[in-house]
């Protein structure tokens, strides 16, 4: 028999008020458990939609402003390519050290040629990366798949008359026109969208890159270590982040976590408040125990310590039981967050049960404190 | 005989609302190691602050008390609970045994601090319990226990720490005569082993097991006796 095992047994003397006090660490430390690991998949999956949603990484060739004029007539100025980017550039971008974070790099080739007797800009991309790189896209027949397929914005389909199954000639060669793409409100609704293997050969520029587009993973998003590591491998280019799209997925996760924390300090404080509302109750219920226990010899400490044992279980147990609820709950609920059920996360799980304990251990603080502070004569009235 | 434990001109008051009351009024006198004094007096002479006092419950508002040389006017809460361990043992009228805990456990109480093999823990508590008469009922619970009972084993608990004085609160107020005479055989018994015995009570059946009674009225010590063997009073002691 020692003082924890005397706290032990003082818990299954009064269960319900054990359990009262437990109850307020479960619910709280089950509540920020299940939300903080929602959060933390749904954290993930919204990262994963996001960084499917477009780039957030261009290369493009780096420039350099002539300004052009004779004597005081001033003709403007151009802006001129140091160097041009190629195809093969592409794989330099891949060979970085965070290449675990590329999602995609893809090239993409504009050039201003004849179609069907207009003058349109045609954009390249390889065929396979249309749907990675534009996922939004709506199609109204299908998106060019080989070679000699072209998909035609929505004003360069009106513009050429043309529509799915059509044809546009162009450089002496014949294209199909395997969809036209809806409106989008951008440049495309203009273009015509081709395999670049077509449109590089259509400007004579076979193997030539206009820009690269980059998505990045972007779990903690090391974007400007990404840019950096991109820029020593191509020093010809300039590489820049996107920063409204890097900063609008920060901020699209930042709202998820904030709204699980508070949530989950709301309720956590109600808990902490149980905790202290019911070991205050029994330290008031059990005054003439504690007198005895002081009057048999027991230190402060000693009661003090009797009184953190007694929380310490019920905080353990409690906190543990609620992030087993937690974990089990989040799990069985992610799916009405359109969450897919993954492995339990087990870090929020670890970490609710130590905040479960420090609130057990916060909210008998004061209790603790008054109980050690009892006189012996007052607790025993009897004497 | 070098007395073990001295009151020198103790006062102890109360105060609330504005008003005090005093308990005790300048008390003195002393009781040498082995004495059974039994204090008595009527309801609030200062009987129960005189009991607190000794035991170090509380210190006098003026005034000393000193026991084995030890003034405890100048220990700090720790240093009484400390004093309380080494030194008395309390038992009460209404036995206060904690009710969740076995006859066993509740001996071993006073010992939960301390950093003891549970087996010699129990051994200790398995002694004083056969000693008191409960052996063989060390797993009960205090509802299984009848009132001497609980009385017996609040007394293995009072000795569990061997101490030199034993203090008492009407020890025998709640039980039948029969019961209450075995409870004051145990703590005859407990004297006769060389204990101090300082036992407050109202019951005049009582007095004759103690070698002196001292009686107290209105906060002050109204008589001093010595008693003989036979229960017959002796005068005043020098």
């Amino acid at each position: 028999m020692n003082i924890r095992k005397l706290a032990w047994k003082n818990l299954f003397r009064r269960k319900s008020r054990a359990v009262f006090t437990g109850l307020g660490i479960f619910l709280g430390i089950g509540t920020f458990v299940a939300l903080s690991s929602l959060t933390m998949q749904m954290e993930g999956a919204v990262r994963d939609k996001l960084d499917r949603f477009g780039a957030n990484i261009l290369v493009v060739p780096r420039t350099e402003q002539l300004s052009l004029g004779f004597g005081d007539i001033a003709l403007g100025g151009a802006q001129v390519a140091r160097a041009r980017l190629a195809v093969s550039d592409g794989e330099a971008i891949r060979s970085i050290e965070l290449k675990d974070r590329l999602r995609s790099v893809v090239p993409f080739f504009l050039t201003a040629t004849d179609a069907s007797g207009k003058d349109v800009v045609w954009m390249g991309l390889p065929a396979e990366e249309i749907a990675v790189a534009r996922p939004w896209w709506k199609v109204s027949g299908m998106l060019p798949m080989e070679k000699g397929e072209v998909l035609l914005g929505s004003e360069a389909a009106a513009l050429l008359d043309k529509g799915p199954g059509g044809t546009v000639l162009s450089g002496g060669r014949k294209f199909r026109v395997a969809g036209v793409l809806s409106p989008t409100g951008e440049k495309e609704d203009s273009m015509v969208i081709a395999p670049i293997g077509d449109v590089q050969a259509l400007a004579g520029s076979p193997g030539g890159v206009t820009f690269f587009e980059i998505a990045a993973l972007c779990k903690d998003c090391p974007v400007e270590d990404i840019v950096a590591q991109i820029g020593k491998a191509l020093p010809g280019a300039r590489v820049s982040a996107i920063r409204q799209v890097v900063e609008s997925r920060k901020a699209a996760v930042d709202q998820f976590r904030r709204l699980g924390m508070a949530v989950s300090a709301i309720v956590l404080a109600i808990g902490g408040l149980m905790v202290f509302v019911t070991v205050m109750g029994s330290v008031q219920e059990r005054t003439r125990e504690i007198g005895v226990l002081r009057a048999v010899g027991f230190r402060r400490r000693a009661i003090v310590s009797l009184l953190f044992w007694e929380t310490g279980w019920v905080s353990l147990l409690s906190a543990v039981s609620g992030a087993v609820l937690g974990t089990a709950a989040a799990w069985l609920a992610s799916p009405l967050f359109g969450v897919a059920r993954t492995e339990a996360a087990v870090t929020p799980a670890v970490i609710g049960v130590v905040i479960g304990m420090a609130l057990g251990f916060l909210g008998s603080v004061p209790p603790a404190r008054r109980a050690a502070a009892l006189s012996p004569t007052e607790a025993i009235r009897s004497l | 005989m070098d007395p073990f434990i001295e009151l020198d001109n103790v006062s102890m008051l109360y105060g609330s609302n504005g008003t005090i009351a005093a308990a005790l009024r300048g008390v003195s006198f002393s009781i040498a190691a082995g004495e059974y004094v039994a204090i008595t007096g009527e309801s609030g002479a200062g009987k129960s602050t005189l009991l607190t006092l000794l035991g170090g419950l509380q210190v006098p508002t003026s005034g000393r008390v000193v026991m084995g040389g030890i003034d405890l006017s100048g220990l700090s809460a720790d240093g009484l609970a400390d004093f309380r361990k080494q030194t008395i043992g309390f038992v009460f009228q209404a036995y206060h045994l904690l009710p969740y805990l076995t006859a066993r456990e509740n001996v071993i109480v006073p010992l939960s601090p301390e950093r003891m093999s549970s087996r010699e823990k129990a051994d200790r508590a398995d002694g004083l319990l056969e000693t008191v008469g409960l052996s063989g009922k060390e797993n009960r619970l205090p509802s299984e226990l009848s009132g001497g009972e609980c009385q017996r084993v609040a007394i293995a608990r009072a000795l569990v720490h061997d101490p030199a004085v034993l203090l008492a609160d009407e020890p025998t107020g709640n039980l039948d005569t029969t019961t209450g005479e075995q409870i004051l055989d145990l703590f005859s018994e407990w004297h006769g082993r060389g204990k101090t015995v300082l036992m407050v009570t109202h019951n005049r059946a009582n007095l004759s097991r103690a070698t002196r009674t001292v009686r107290l009225r209105d906060g002050l010590v109204e008589e001093d006796r010595r008693m003989s063997p036979s229960g017959r009073a002796m005068g005043l002691p020098g």
